[in-house]
């Protein structure tokens, strides 16, 4: 990681309690395993019914994204960043004072780097009921992928926290860029 | 036509499609892969649209979807609209629990998309 990415993380870390953090494959048996724990998890930490859901919810569509979009096929390893083995992830789950976050991390190319700035300055951009808009017209008239996904899940993850999506795209070399994001719900 | 029954998952919901007309989807709908899940949930239909009920109630008690399935549903409730007016007239009943405002908002969604008769129910437990 740079320094940036570094100190954000560190400053993330002392502010708030880790619930879960995790670097590696993201495939059904993971999902499915650390969905689970977070569950209890959070029946144990949190009273309010809505926040829990809202939690779930975020960690399932920020953990298929990262199922469905982590194409990195090569070890990537350069001096600001550690090696991260192909087809890995980070997941963080966090607890603040009156928040939670959720954090992902992962390898993508290039070109998806110009999409995803553009789709996420876009949902960044717009307020709830232009949100709603863009969500029922995204679920009208779009189509699954092959993958299965709807690009839909940047825009209801922004709708159902009422937060901006916290993000950083750093190069790492011609190729590949690091994506993090950071989700608080509160 | 033969009813349609598969038990929930932590995964997918319980599903109970009967020819009398009363088909319910209830639980949690997070699959990674939503299309093979609901593939055979609107062939049913598709069997089920030769000789349906004079009403079909569609009974939707979901407490969690992924927005893969939301897409999904959204097919569902197409092809709903497809067969109302044609033999039966289809009501759908999307109940969310007193909380819960995203669910709301997702049945409002549906509503505003879909021409068929919205019955929002809320509840205090899905």
């Amino acid at each position: 990681m740079n320094a940036s990415s570094m100190y954000n993380f560190n400053h993330l870390m002392e502010e708030t309690e880790v619930l879960c953090s995790y670097k590696g494959i993201v495939n059904t048996e993971f999902i499915n395993d650390i969905l689970s724990l977070m569950e209890s998890k959070m029946d144990e930490l949190e009273q309010n019914n809505l926040v829990k859901k809202k939690v779930y919810y975020v960690m399932v569509e920020c953990l298929q994204n990262l199922y469905h979009h982590i194409d990195q096929s090569e070890h990537v390893s350069t001096e600001y960043f550690e090696d991260i083995p192909p087809k890995s992830a980070y997941f963080m789950v966090a607890k603040g004072n009156d928040s939670f976050h959720i954090k992902t991390g992962n390898v993508i190319d290039t070109e998806s780097a110009e999409t995803i700035i553009s789709k996420l300055e876009t949902i960044n951009q717009m307020d709830s009921i232009s949100l709603k808009r863009h969500y029922q017209d995204t679920l009208h008239s779009g189509q699954l992928s092959e993958k299965g996904t709807a690009g839909l899940g940047f825009i209801d993850i922004a709708r159902k926290t009422g937060n901006k999506l916290n993000y950083e795209i750093i190069p790492i070399n011609e190729r590949n860029h690091f994506f993090s994001l950071n989700v608080r719900i509160n | 036509m033969e009813n349609l029954k598969l038990d929930g998952s932590a995964k997918t919901p319980a599903i109970s499609f009967q020819s009398v007309g009363k088909l319910e989807l209830k639980g949690r709908s997070i699959p990674e892969n939503s299309v093979e899940f609901y593939k055979p949930l609107n062939e049913w239909i598709d069997g089920y649209s030769k000789k349906p009920a004079a009403v079909t109630d569609v009974d939707v008690k979901l407490e969690y979807f992924n927005t893969s399935s939301s897409k999904c549903i959204l097919d569902f409730f197409k092809k709903l609209e497809s067969i109302n007016g044609k033999g039966t007239e289809v009501k759908i009943n999307w109940y969310f629990e007193t909380d819960d405002e995203d669910m709301e908002e997702a049945g409002e969604d549906y509503q505003a998309i879909i021409s068929l008769p919205f019955k929002m129910i809320q509840v205090d437990e899905i």
